[in-house]
């Protein structure tokens, strides 16, 4: 009986979802949908909200806007591919993405309505583990456009828009393929042995720190490299989800490995870099009467 | 998390001790407080051991204790003024061994208050009334009487009531037969708290108030009143009546000072201070506690110095006044917290912290050297006497009672290298500190030891006669021969003792009334008194397998599993029975009990069959060799034993209560198990099993204090015994033997005889009911903590000393003093002055015994020590300089340089200790060298205030400094501050880390959550709790959850919820903190309180520990006053719900001693949450069977069901 409600039920989810156009909407990796039209990006739970938003009076404003803003776009696009035609005849020029696709959808070309997947019990969901559960994100993806990581993970036309669900599951099959994860928590997952010597039961706190070390320097050193993405440095407050938190996986170079750690070492010294990058010692920590440069990298 | 609190334990720290007639014989017995149980203790007048009969736990606190005896009574009652409001009176009950409680009235509110009564008693000593009092205002008598059936009446309280009054100190005095009077000593406040400027508090005297209880107008008058000189602490109640001349006397600060009503002037005598005393002299003398010994024909007190120094006082008097007072020292004891002066000449001295002692008063000290102090003496005011101290003359040490209170601190570890861990506890106070190593099992004294001629492989011990107190023979079994030893003087080898030398035994007995039997392979001797000697053969090729023998039955198994019983008839000759019983399957073993007294045979008889079986057959003449039931067994069995246990004898003021017959079976895979057996109907039923080691389990039955017990031998020694009503299995702590027997003589009553390879050993159980048996080695000054170095397993402690002087400054003064005298002495007397300062130079009284000189306020003394706890030797040891105490202590390795072990500690100088306030501290940083033996300074690191807490993190320390928490890492001239948390409330206590987590505990504030992240070089705190908690001491149990303990003596778990997150970010610009601050601390994430239980004693450690190998982790903690217990966590909801169930039902039927309420009890702070009292459900193996089967009926389960649950829970995790 359950069963049949829920199939039930997602079907209706389906047709509701039939025709939202893709580029409209992002799929969030929590599941949730927001709408790309409205310039405050709301967010919603499930496509049947989103598809009452996308009936409301401030979402018709915005499409409006929108689809005039499109229609510019296009008309620009024109002008330039004539200009470069007068110059040498071909219709050549560059464009960004973000436009493109934009400017296709107005043209129409694409089949614009979101597909939800069917429901087929033979088609396996991947298995996920339960200390794995969180959707990890990969490094390269985390910062770069996240139209790349759409365009480059799903095998796709140029022209055809994967589907919402095709997308999700994109992304989790992409996550399982790539290497080694490491867990934010090491929690500890083995029961309790008795132990011979129960004192030690304290040493494992040293084998931590080694692992920790690792995250902390990748993390680090991937904050370092390249903090241009504006929406996780706002995220940095009290990050409730550790969905976005989580450091990025461990890249398997001891090169890059050895730096972080370096980088980590001088900076619980008390060596700080300043503005031009280069090391200054904190005011507040003490130093060695005779250290004056910090140790240097290994 | 639900969890079980146990008492491994109980508290060994004494508060208040009396003495009187509980039993109404005339023996007396001493009942001693400890906090918050109430034990009876008996020293036996012949071998001066002092006995527990009986201890409880009254869940409250008891406050004040007093004996009480009616007018021509020979029972004295027990009256406790505890904190339930109620005054109770108790009266113990010898036959049921338990306290009564005769009468218990409420007067007010339950709590240690102020103004309600319960913190001072007074008896009238013609025992007609009682006062109880508290601290402010409120006293109430109540008029005690019997009734017509001779019962204890008790009247309504009548109120002496002052108002703006402080009371420091009560006592009934000896009147007669007058109105009882009650002397006070009292302080007025009321015009020191109008004076706003202070001189009134500095100029208000103290008062001795006496109240009056006018028996004929019943009520309570303030009858007379006057102001002290000096500041009194205590009175002692001078006899009176016809036997003394009645009055107090007065100890106050450097006075003793006699005061009577009527004519009486007032007597006054300054209290003798030791010559040459290294203390500062302007330091007053005060008495501590007093015992008052009563005769018909004279009486005389001891009272106790803060030193230790016992003095003798009597009076002198003059027709009916009083005229002087005499002081004569008497011997030094340890400084104690009460005293009993017993009719049979017994001192009892509770000391105040560590090991009690029983002294017999051998001398009086009236006719020795001695110099006597008089108040008729003249002396210049503020002048005093002088004494020699000495060592002790008129006291003889005859037991030591252990007492590990208080514990500082406590680590439980396999040092050792024995399968089970052992206990490393650091207790004890100034000179009389121990390092003691706790393990769990019985002491054994080795009495003696002897080798034998091969290995042998059985002992058994004989009587000649059965009315003999000391055995005659050992007989000693080897594979082809049997040595016969006799005991006496000497034990030598005796060849005309009637039995057979050439073959190996079986077994042998005494038999009849003096004969004795042998049991070899061939046959059966029975050996006469006169020395003639029957002989019984085996018929054909059959040889005897197995026997079983007692004092009248001997049964036999012969190859091919045949019985054969005989029995002695009253001839005394042994007879065959005509019927011999096959059995199924080959006798591995079997089993007789002993022949009850007054009966002809023991009933049944224990047969273990090759087929996994244990068979009960009947002796009875009616159906002999008949089976009467039988038991299954998991594996073969190696050994029975029949006893009854459980029972208390007959005698003159008791009721012999049945016991119990038990089979107890020892199986060939180590296991023991003990079954009920019916008496009537032979029935086995109630199995419990013990697993005892890895060897087949071999039983013998010998005698223990009186009765039965069983010692099952594996590859650990066990013995079974019944102790205080209860059952105890308790593992021997001796090396592994192979065969005993009970052993009695002269200077061993009650021994046991042991092969053991091929040594004779003799060995003597004493301290039965002791969980732990200790191996102590003394230290120098109070220890505070200490760390385990893993590599060798040494200790290093921190000792620290408030109020003294380290060894050098104590030399230094010394010969300060030497010089002094020689230059105070005038011309002629050089040559003798500077003998004496010789003298005085070389004399050394140990400190341990004469206590240590007092230095003052902000003096301190301290060393670091490394110990080896083995074998008790010092290996290292670092002083500091005067006035540095050490007061933390940590193990590092640094990141920087991985092989070196860095000992660390946290030094501060002068610290004075309320308000606090120091001149500086540092880090003293040492190396480990010599393979850990070796303490190398390394340099000192100032830091502004007192380090409290040190940590290893990472490869660095991490320090709390007063409320900073710094992270340090290793410098080459110091240590170099890294990082610094500035937000901590009030002062750092504990520090625990896990991996990036940090849990500091405040002094004030509980739990502070911080997480160190390495990119920012900052300590952030991400969670907080929300009660106020005065942190001792706390543990981490996972990365979420940490237990902890305070000083107010509650335990609890405090738990972050799962979605914290511990990645926050420390908010620079302040904004956060306006809209974010969150509750309390200021953490916006917070802990929940998962546990929470009142145990009412100070914790001072706390441990995740496997006590038994094998066994799961418990929380093990141990308490101020000695006590050690555990939190158990349940495994099952339907364990959880059971013990609810019985803990609910125990507080209903069997409420507490004192009349405080259980529940509000163990909800004293805060309220109880998820732990269930054990101490209170294990109180239901004491309760009356009739109250048993309603409680176990309620819980659907029969009482020994429900005892066998409780025995469960406590050996799944602990003994």
């Amino acid at each position: 009986m359950a069963t049949l409600r829920s199939i039930q039920k997602r079907r209706v989810d389906e047709l509701f979802a039939e025709d939202i156009p893709e580029d409209e909407v992002i799929v969030m990796n929590t599941g949730r949908y927001s709408c790309k039209v409205c310039h405050h990006r709301p967010v919603f739970d499930t496509v049947n909200v989103l598809a009452l938003h996308r009936s409301s009076k401030k979402h018709l404003q915005n499409l409006e806007q929108k689809k005039a803003e499109d229609t510019d776009l296009f008309n620009m696009v024109a002008k330039r591919k004539h200009e470069q035609f007068m110059k040498d005849g071909t219709v050549d020029i560059q464009i960004a993405p973000e436009v493109k696709q934009r400017v296709d959808n107005i043209a129409g070309h694409v089949n614009n309505t979101v597909q939800v997947q069917a429901y087929d019990p033979r088609v396996k969901k991947p298995k996920v583990n339960r200390h794995q559960r969180r959707p990890k994100i990969s490094v390269e993806s985390a910062y770069t456009s996240n139209q790349d990581s759409l365009s480059t993970d799903v095998p796709s036309t140029e022209h055809s828009k994967p589907s919402l669900l095709g997308m999700k599951l994109a992304l989790n099959i992409g996550k399982h393929t790539d290497p080694i994860e490491v867990n934010p928590y090491i929690r500890k997952q083995s029961k309790i042995q008795p132990q011979s010597n129960p004192r030690k039961s304290k040493s494992f706190t040293d084998e931590k720190p080694c692992l920790l070390h690792k995250l902390e320097s990748l993390k680090s050193k991937a904050v370092s490299a390249n903090v241009t993405d504006s929406e996780s440095s706002t995220s940095k407050r009290l990050k409730k989800e550790p969905t976005m938190a989580d450091p990025p996986m461990i890249v398997h170079n001891p090169e890059t490995q050895r730096k972080a750690e370096h980088y980590l070492k001088l900076r619980e010294s008390g060596w700080m870099k300043d503005k031009s990058g280069n090391w200054i010692k904190d005011e507040n920590v003490e130093f060695d009467s005779d250290e004056e440069e910090p140790p240097a990298t290994p | 998390m639900f969890l079980y609190n146990l008492t491994l334990q109980r508290a060994t720290g004494v508060t208040h001790a009396i003495h009187g007639n509980f039993s109404g014989t005339k023996q007396q017995e001493i009942v001693v407080s400890r906090g918050k149980i109430l034990e009876l203790i008996r020293p036996d007048p012949n071998t001066g051991k002092v006995y527990t009969l009986l201890t409880t736990e009254v869940f409250g606190v008891i406050r004040s204790l007093m004996p009480f005896r009616l007018t021509g009574g020979s029972k004295d009652y027990i009256v406790v003024g505890s904190d339930s409001g109620r005054i109770v009176i108790l009266e113990y009950v010898p036959s049921k061994n338990i306290f009564d409680k005769a009468h218990q009235e409420t007067f007010g509110k339950s709590g240690c208050r102020r103004i309600v009564p319960g913190q001072y008693l007074a008896v009238d000593p013609k025992g007609r009334a009682v006062m109880v009092a508290s601290v402010e205002k409120q006293k109430l008598v109540y008029i005690l009487n019997r009734d017509a059936q001779a019962r204890l009446t008790i009247s309504s309280p009548l109120e002496a009531h002052k108002s703006n009054t402080l009371v420091y100190h009560t006592v009934g005095v000896d009147v007669g037969f007058e109105n009882p009077t009650f002397a006070c000593l009292e302080i007025d406040y009321e015009e020191s708290d109008m004076d706003p400027t202070g001189e009134a508090a500095q100029k208000t005297q103290q008062m001795l108030t006496y109240y009056e209880l006018d028996l004929g107008l019943n009520h309570v008058v303030r009858k007379y009143s006057e102001q002290l000189e000096e500041h009194a602490n205590f009175l002692i109640s001078v006899p009176g009546g016809s036997e003394g001349p009645s009055g107090v006397l007065i100890c106050s600060e450097n006075y003793i000072t006699y005061k009577n009503f009527g004519d009486q002037p007032d007597i006054r005598c300054p209290i003798p201070r030791r010559r040459n005393d290294l203390d500062d002299p302007e330091r007053g003398m005060i008495f501590v506690c007093a015992a008052t010994h009563k005769t018909k024909s004279m009486f005389f007190f001891l009272a106790q110095t803060e030193q230790g120094d016992l003095f003798k006082i009597t009076l002198e008097q003059d027709e009916d006044m009083v005229t002087e007072i005499r002081l004569k020292y008497f011997d030094t004891a340890p400084t104690a917290s009460a005293m009993c002066v017993l009719k049979t000449g017994f001192l009892f001295v509770a000391s105040e912290f560590g090991n009690h002692n029983l002294y017999q008063i051998a001398h009086l000290g009236d006719d020795d050297e001695e110099p006597e102090f008089s108040s008729a003496m003249p002396l210049e005011e503020g002048d005093t006497f002088f004494f020699a101290p000495r060592p002790l003359k008129n006291l003889v040490v005859v037991d030591e009672l252990d007492s590990l209170s208080p514990i500082m601190n406590c680590q439980i570890a396999d040092l050792a290298n024995e399968d089970t861990p052992q206990m490393y506890t650091i207790c004890g106070r100034g000179p009389r500190s121990t390092l003691r190593v706790l393990r769990h099992g019985l002491e054994v004294s080795e009495m003696a030891v002897s080798e034998l001629p091969g290995n042998p492989n059985a002992v058994w011990t004989v009587k000649k006669n059965v009315d003999d107190e000391f055995d005659a023979y050992i007989i000693v079994s080897f594979v082809n021969a049997t040595l016969v030893l006799s005991i006496g003087e000497t034990v030598e080898e005796v060849t005309d003792s009637g039995f057979l030398g050439t073959t190996p035994t079986l077994s042998c007995s005494q038999l009849g009334d003096d004969a004795l039997v042998q049991i070899y392979p061939e046959g059966i001797r029975h050996i006469r008194s006169d020395k003639r000697v029957n002989e019984w053969k085996t018929p054909g090729k059959k040889a005897i397998v197995k026997c079983a023998v007692n004092s009248r039955q001997v049964v036999i198994a012969l190859t091919g599993g045949e019985l054969v019983y005989f029995e002695m008839d009253p001839a005394g000759q042994l007879n065959e029975y005509t019927e011999r019983k096959e059995m199924s399957a080959e006798v591995i073993c079997m089993g007789l009990g002993r022949v009850p007294q007054s009966e002809q045979r023991s009933r049944f008889l224990a047969v273990g069959l090759g087929d996994n079986t244990v068979r009960i057959i009947s002796l009875d003449p009616s159906d002999c060799l008949s089976p009467l039931s039988m038991q299954a067994l998991p594996a073969l069995p190696e050994s029975l034993s029949i006893v009854e246990m459980g029972g208390v004898e007959a005698s003159e003021d008791t009721v012999a209560s049945k016991a119990g017959i038990f089979l107890n079976i020892g199986l060939q895979n180590g296991v023991l198990l003990r079954t009920g057996l019916d008496s009537v109907t032979g029935d086995l039923s109630d199995t419990r099993t013990r697993y005892l080691g890895s060897r087949p389990v071999k039983l013998f039955t010998i005698n223990m204090q009186g009765n039965e017990a069983v010692l099952a031998m594996s590859s650990r020694s066990w013995l079974s015994y019944t102790y205080q009503n209860r059952f105890h299995l308790t593992p021997l702590s001796y090396e592994t033997l192979e065969y005993a027997s009970g052993f009695a003589s002269e200077q061993c009553p009650e021994g046991i005889v042991a092969i053991s390879t091929n040594t004779l050993r003799i060995l003597a159980l004493e301290k039965l009911g002791a969980v732990f048996n200790q191996v102590s080695t003394p230290l120098q000054y109070t220890p505070r903590k200490f760390v385990i170095h893993p590599e060798t397993n040494n200790l290093i402690m921190i000792e620290t000393d408030h109020n003294a002087y380290t060894e050098e400054t104590k030399q230094e003064r010394k010969q300060h003093m030497a010089e002094e005298m020689v230059e105070a002495a005038g011309e002629e007397e050089q040559e003798l002055a500077a003998e004496m300062a010789a003298a005085f130079l070389n004399e050394n009284l140990p400190e341990n015994v004469f206590g240590a000189p007092k230095a003052g306020p902000g003096m301190w003394a301290s060393l670091i020590r490394i110990i080896n706890p083995i074998n008790g030797t010092t290996l290292d040891q670092v002083e500091l300089e005067q006035d540095e105490a050490a007061h933390s202590i940590a193990l590092v390795k640094f990141a920087g340089r991985p092989d070196d072990t860095f000992v660390i500690i946290g030094v501060v100088k002068e610290l004075v200790l309320n308000p606090r306030s120091t001149s500086g501290g540092s880090l003293y940083t040492y190396q480990l060298k010599e393979e850990g033996t070796k303490l190398e300074l390394q340099h000192k690191t100032l830091v502004d205030e007192l380090p409290a807490a040190l940590a290893s993190f990472q490869g660095r320390l991490l320090v709390g400094v007063g409320k900073y928490l710094r992270i340090y890492d290793l410098g080459k001239k110091k240590l170099l501050r890294k990082c610094e948390n500035k937000h901590l409330p009030n002062f750092i206590v504990n520090i625990h880390t896990m991996g990036n987590r940090i849990v500091v505990s405040d002094i004030q504030e509980s739990f502070h959550f911080l997480r160190y992240k390495r990119q920012e070089n900052q300590l952030v705190t991400f969670a907080d709790d929300t009660h106020p908690r005065w942190i001792t001491c706390a543990t981490m149990l996972d990365y979420d959850t940490m237990a902890g303990a305070d000083k107010f003596g509650n335990i609890f778990v405090v738990r972050l919820p799962p979605d914290t997150s511990d990645d926050v970010d420390e908010d620079p610009t302040g904004n956060k903190a306006l809209w974010d601050r969150g509750m309390l601390n200021g953490a916006s994430q917070k802990a929940d309180t998962v546990n929470s239980f009142h145990i009412s004693e100070v914790v001072t450690s706390l441990q995740k520990a496997t006590l038994i190998p094998g066994g799961s982790e418990s929380l093990v903690y141990t308490t101020l006053s000695g006590g050690i217990g555990m939190l158990v966590p349940f495994t099952s909801h339907e364990d959880h719900d059971f013990f609810q169930h019985v803990e609910m039902h125990m507080r209903s039927e069997h409420s507490p001693l004192c009349g405080r309420d259980h529940l509000s009890y163990r909800s004293y702070f805060f309220p109880i949450k998820n732990v269930i009292d054990g101490d209170l459900c294990e109180m239901f193996n004491s309760l009356e069977p009739s109250k048993q089967k309603v409680v176990s009926d309620e819980l659907d389960r029969t009482p020994s069901e429900v005892s066998k649950k409780l025995e469960d829970i406590r050996t799944r995790y602990a003994f």
